[in-house]
């Protein structure tokens, strides 16, 4: 039987122990994940997750997150969220309160303020400042209000705003990831972000594309993943992951098939994922570098950094 | 060398023959597929796609659609997208203008407007009715009433709510999946909705899900769902079907595969449509007899063909 415990991407790391704290409290698996994540969204130090994330073209912050119970294979996801911060709960109220599994965009504002939930200024004064610089570096001749529907059309066939998203594609993009399994093998996966930077108002990755950027099943094990999103929604990387241990390869052999796949599309961008399987063994992995990731269960005082894998092209 | 063909769900029946005439006239997978399922976006007589497409509880039509290349397995897709019908028109412009998968909402609609795309209304008197309808007739006066919280609070938490919503809702989904082959070989799938009827605003199915709804990689086959698209996000279905065609199970086991998959959530049903890279064509429902059609280069109509009644 393994202890209760949880694995984070490094930005989740200062934040493990305050969902630890739920777990000693005999708080469910999910609202540990959910607590942990709550507390990277509230912070402005992660810069690509909650406030303070990464904003758009248009300035604006906008949000995705998704949370999967690996007992029930029950899900729920919000994207596009630019007046809320805890959209791992709003995530979570999709699951709970509604048949639906994504709610995208101002469907998803109306729903969080019937949910009860608090309105939240997500730029701030970082944000402001790099949006306001990108405008200046992508329009030729930026309209005093840049968030106008001209600099928006000027803004989407500007030649250097792809510079900058070639620039941007060997970065570690900023999701934040964390998994928790109990003592009873339930596996929960969360995962939040503010997605790409200078994306398109409107554009999803793969943290609220459940396969994609977040997968879990009680009997194989879960997997959440950060990185260019485009790239393991193309492959569907979680789920095959997934998938993969259920057919039997050990955690380090099922990743190392995704991550080669992901290496065979030839794109730029990279891929890095956490991941469990049903033992409670834990593995993180890269397709660009050293990885690692957080480890901390109930009986620790700290987390703990292991190391993962890293997957080169072949 | 397989024949270009074409094959749709039955709302595509009398549409694909526009897909048929472009790869007769050696068009690509991907052009045979915009032209068709843009002639069922068009007909305001299916309430389930683009014009016409049944409104979400206030009274909008809110479309999602999605395509995808098997060659590169690149894909574009739109959600929640208001004022335009052919939804999978700016599915494929996110594809070739965007380093994006997906644009939803406000900024999918601001996308389009900005690459040409004229406003259009996605109202019909049907859908106008249901929106009066909702306005007037629904218990809790669910549109007028300003206090979105304590609205909707009502209509999930109290009693009998979610009942209500599940009888109002039932049935009421009509997807249309279109694939085709052309002759290089090259796979190509589409799908659009208007989505769940009476949906929550922003509510996202499986249809602009890649590897939910849609799915297709040229070495394998192609895949795409219709139904209670919530079921195949949770178990990544036409990504999964395709995934199963690699492994070495033939067409109608890997659709036989995927349903039972579906079966055993025990929570609702879904149908499916695939070909395989042989040219192989199937279709699969939970709940009755399936059928497709299908159009090769060569045919004068299109051809019912019978799919798989996959059982609990």
């Amino acid at each position: 039987m393994v202890k209760s415990f949880l694995i984070g991407t490094r930005n989740a790391s200062p934040h493990l122990h305050e969902g630890i704290e739920v777990l000693r409290k005999g708080g469910s698996i999910m609202d540990a994940v959910e607590i942990a994540v709550r507390g990277i969204e509230e912070s402005t130090e992660s810069g690509n997750v909650g406030v303070g994330g990464a904003p758009t073209i248009m300035g604006d912050v906008e949000l995705d997150a998704s949370i999967m119970d690996g007992a029930t294979l029950r899900t729920g996801a919000v994207a596009s969220v630019s007046k809320y911060v805890h959209v791992i709960s709003l995530a979570r109220k999709v699951m709970e309160e509604t048949p639906h599994v994504l709610l995208v965009g101002d469907g998803a504002h109306r729903f969080a303020r019937a949910m009860g939930f608090e309105e939240w200024d997500l730029t701030t004064e970082r944000t402001r400042m790099i949006a306001k610089a990108i405008a200046e570096d992508i329009a030729e001749d930026l309209p005093d209000d840049f968030r106008s529907k001209d600099y928006y059309v000027q803004a989407i066939k500007s030649q250097k705003l792809h510079e900058w998203y070639k620039r941007l594609s060997n970065e570690q993009y900023g999701t934040t990831n964390v998994i928790g399994m109990d003592s009873d093998g339930n596996i929960v996966v969360g995962v939040s972000t503010s997605g790409m930077s200078w994306k398109f108002p409107g554009r999803v990755g793969d943290s609220p594309i459940i396969g994609a950027g977040n997968y879990c099943d009680n009997r194989y094990g879960g997997v959440a993943c950060t990185g260019k999103g485009e790239l393991s929604i193309r492959l569907l990387t979680a789920r095959m992951t997934v998938k993969y241990l259920e057919e039997g390869m050990s955690l380090e052999e099922a990743i190392t098939k995704s991550f080669n796949e992901i290496h065979d599309l030839k794109e730029t961008g990279t891929m890095q994922c956490i991941a469990v399987d049903k033992d409670g063994n834990t593995m993180s992995a890269s397709s660009a570098r050293e990885s690692t990731h957080w480890y901390m269960d109930v009986d620790m005082d700290e987390p703990v950094e292991r190391p993962g894998i890293w997957v080169k092209a072949e | 060398m397989v024949k270009p063909f074409i094959i749709g769900t039955r709302n595509a029946k009398n549409m694909i023959h526009l897909g048929a005439q472009v790869l007769r006239e050696g068009g690509s997978a991907m052009d045979a597929v915009e032209a068709a399922v843009n002639a069922v976006e068009d007909n305001p007589l299916d309430g389930g796609v683009g014009v016409g497409g049944t409104p979400n509880l206030l009274g909008v039509t809110q479309l999602d659609a999605s395509i995808m290349d098997g060659r590169t397995r690149r894909s574009g897709a739109v959600a929640g997208l208001e004022n335009v019908a052919h939804a999978i028109s700016v599915a494929r412009k996110v594809l070739e203008l965007t380093p994006h998968d997906l644009l939803v909402g406000s900024g999918a609609e601001m996308f389009a407007r900005a690459i040409g795309f004229e406003k259009s209304d996605l109202s019909t008197e049907r859908t106008r009715k249901i929106a009066a309808a909702m306005k007037a007739g629904s218990p809790e006066g669910i549109l007028e009433d300003e206090k979105e919280r304590e609205r909707f609070l009502r209509m999930w938490l109290e009693e009998g709510r979610g009942e209500w919503y599940e009888k109002i809702s039932k049935a009421d989904w009509g997807t249309v999946n279109i694939m085709a082959m052309d002759a290089n070989g090259d796979m190509c799938v589409g799908v659009s909705t208007s989505g769940l009827g009476y949906k929550l605003p922003g509510r996202v199915g499986d249809s602009p899900y890649i590897g939910a709804g849609n799915y297709c990689d040229n070495r394998f086959g192609s895949a795409a769902c219709t139904g209670k698209g919530e079921l195949a996000i949770r178990l990544s279905s036409a990504r999964m079907i395709v995934s199963y065609l690699e492994s070495g199970l033939t067409l109608r086991g890997a659709v036989r595969k995927a349903l039972k998959d579906i079966h055993s959530l025990q929570d609702g049903t879904i149908s499916c449509l695939a070909f395989d890279g042989d040219g192989n064509t199937m279709s699969g429902s939970m709940t009755g007899p399936s059928i497709h059609y299908y159009m090769d280069v060569d045919s004068e109509g299109p051809e019912e063909r019978k799919g798989v009644w996959v059982k609990q």
